[in-house]
């Protein structure tokens, strides 16, 4: 129980290019992705001889978004997958996540050697109240969206409740945003790689030239605090709120006993977990912290042989700022009530103690759902190898951690990594 | 008699639609669920009947004020201009539901305090299929 029953190892990782883009659609995004993985392969990779394990693939509801369903076969036939199994695996924003620790556990067994693990999601193709719906269908659609929930609504819920259990204050949640916007200004394929300094003085040229009233802003919070951080579902701003994204990620596992034949620094996933909880925040025993994180976490530290003070990167799900700070409590960065402090000391920026969301986060790179959870692995293994160019933590880290949430918190991933 | 019917969604949405919030009771064990469960979420025990908790107070657990919200809200007239409250609410016996809430101004949330006694009021909307009732509070 609790382990695996062999070492298993990511040899290769790429990322699509976050954004909106009206000209590609998930089977484009996903070979963009796709290539990108193969291109990363040190030592090659022939993908009909080598991978024998096909495809798990993490998508939430491309059914709701573009009206496609049965995404496995479709997106496999496309890399020459095909005739070999391909799943799609759903678990809202944790849906990549999901499929990854499934691909996991299937080299792990002995069923494959090589698998090919994917995620993607086309978000833009609808105008934002049919995303705001299509997202609701992530929460419980009788007992919580028919009566006003909405995603920014509930994580808005819990941020309410921070609030008011541990003074946690929109200031904190600002830090959050400010830090991640610094990182994924240093990663090309963010969405919005701009610092929020940057944006506010965009702003400010823009109004400049319409010859309106130049607003008074001096600092990042001045800008944060004004009617141009509109209240999307208050406490919770729009710069609180992760972006609307096109974007696919891929990766390759392989046995640890074959990685070598791929790359020399193969990246061994040592830990794995998964937890759920009620789809409701009703049904919870507490709204300031997520049940399934703290099980996904306890799983795959204990797994790993880890401790959160062993994490030397970690990439949170930031799908709003308030969950990286429940985040960092719940994977035990940080104390309950204390992660805002952390994020006020610089704690969690590229140089602190743990940095956190290297790659802009879901708040600056973007966060096409269902491809979130790949992303994020796809970075901790930058950072393990060394290869994270401008964005790349320093001292040589050796352990790192993604945590991958979906829903308010219905289902959690966390999975830890070292370099061998 | 509501005791006899089977513990379904759709009856539970019925009743709403009598506005009578109803939960489940565990014979066993005593403990409430709401929404109401087939299966105790406590002991287990599949042994459940309905219990009223219509006229229960209850006090706010948590809560957001929606600026944007889904297509169906936005058709129901409620946008950037025209917010929304709505949050969790802890009952007095222990069991929470999520509801609209009513009698607050979502535009001044500061004078929305967690832990504010509330008490049952069902909203009425009109939808294509007719009258819906759904579950919402307001200042008790």
């Amino acid at each position: 129980m609790g382990k695996l029953a062999r070492d298993v190892a990511i040899i290769g990782a790429g990322i699509s290019h976050f954004g909106q883009f009206p000209d590609k659609q998930n089977p484009d995004l996903w070979v963009e992705a796709f290539l990108d993985c193969v291109k990363n392969v040190d030592k090659g990779i022939d993908v009909k001889k080598d991978v024998d394990g096909g495809l798990y693939f993490g998508n939430f509801t491309a059914d709701l978004f573009t009206g496609q369903g049965h995404l496995g076969p479709m997106l496999a036939d496309l890399v020459g997958l095909t005739p070999k199994g391909a799943t799609r695996f759903e678990g809202a924003c944790a849906s990549s996540g999901l499929a990854f620790r499934q691909a996991v556990v299937a080299v792990a067994s002995g069923v494959a050697d090589v698998v090919c693990v994917g995620g993607v999601e086309k978000m833009t193709a609808l105008p934002t109240a049919g995303v705001t719906e299509a997202l609701a269908a992530a929460a419980d659609v009788v007992y919580e969206a028919r009566v006003g929930a909405t995603f920014p609504g509930l994580y808005a819920n819990v941020a309410s409740a921070h609030f008011n259990k541990y003074g946690t204050t929109s200031e904190d949640l600002f830090r959050v945003a400010i830090k991640n916007h610094e990182n994924g200004k240093l990663n090309p394929k963010a969405q919005m790689p701009m610092t929020i300094t940057d944006i506010m003085n965009q702003k400010i040229e823009k109004v400049k030239k319409s010859g309106g009233e130049v607003p008074n802003w001096k600092t990042d919070f001045d800008f944060l605090k004004s009617s141009s951080n509109p209240v999307i579902a208050y406490p919770l701003r729009l710069f609180d709120c992760s972006l609307i994204t096109d974007g696919a990620a891929c990766l390759f596992l392989a046995a640890a006993s074959v990685a070598k034949k791929f790359t020399d620094t193969p990246i061994l996933v040592a830990g794995t977990g998964q937890g759920s909880s009620s789809l409701s925040l009703h049904n919870r025993d507490t709204f300031t912290s997520f049940i399934a994180a703290k099980t996904a976490a306890d799983q795959a530290y204990k797994m790993a042989n880890a401790k959160p003070k062993d994490i030397k990167v970690a990439e949170v799900h930031d799908c709003f700022t308030i969950a990286e700070l429940v985040a960092m409590e719940d994977l035990g960065f940080a104390q309950a009530g204390k992660a805002a402090e952390m994020v006020k000391n610089g704690e969690t920026k590229r140089d602190g103690t743990i940095p956190i969301n290297t790659d802009g986060g879901l708040k600056s790179k973007g966060h096409p759902v269902g491809a979130t959870g790949a992303a994020q692995v796809v970075e901790i293994y930058k950072q393990l190898k060394g290869i994270a160019d401008k964005r790349q933590v320093k001292g040589n880290p050796e352990v790192g951690l993604a945590h991958n949430l979906g829903g308010s918190g219905g289902t959690c991933v966390v999975h830890v990594f070292k370099r061998k | 008699m509501s005791e006899e019917k089977e513990i379904l969604q759709s009856n539970y949405l019925n009743f709403l639609n009598e506005k009578k919030l109803m939960g489940s009771k565990c014979k066993k064990c005593g403990h409430v669920d709401l929404p109401p469960r087939k299966i105790c979420s406590k002991c287990l025990s599949s042994d459940t009947g309905w219990i009223d908790l219509t006229n229960l107070s209850g006090k706010l657990s948590t809560f957001s004020c929606v600026y944007v919200g889904t297509k169906r809200f936005l058709d129901r007239g409620f946008d950037q201009k025209n917010p929304y409250a709505f949050g969790v609410v802890t009952l007095e016996n222990g069991a929470a539901i999520t509801g609209l809430l009513q009698g607050v101004d979502p535009k001044k949330p500061e004078t929305i305090k967690i832990g504010m006694n509330l008490k049952l009021k069902f909203v009425e909307v009109q939808t294509p299929a007719g009258l819906q009732v759904d579950v919402g509070f307001e200042p008790a």
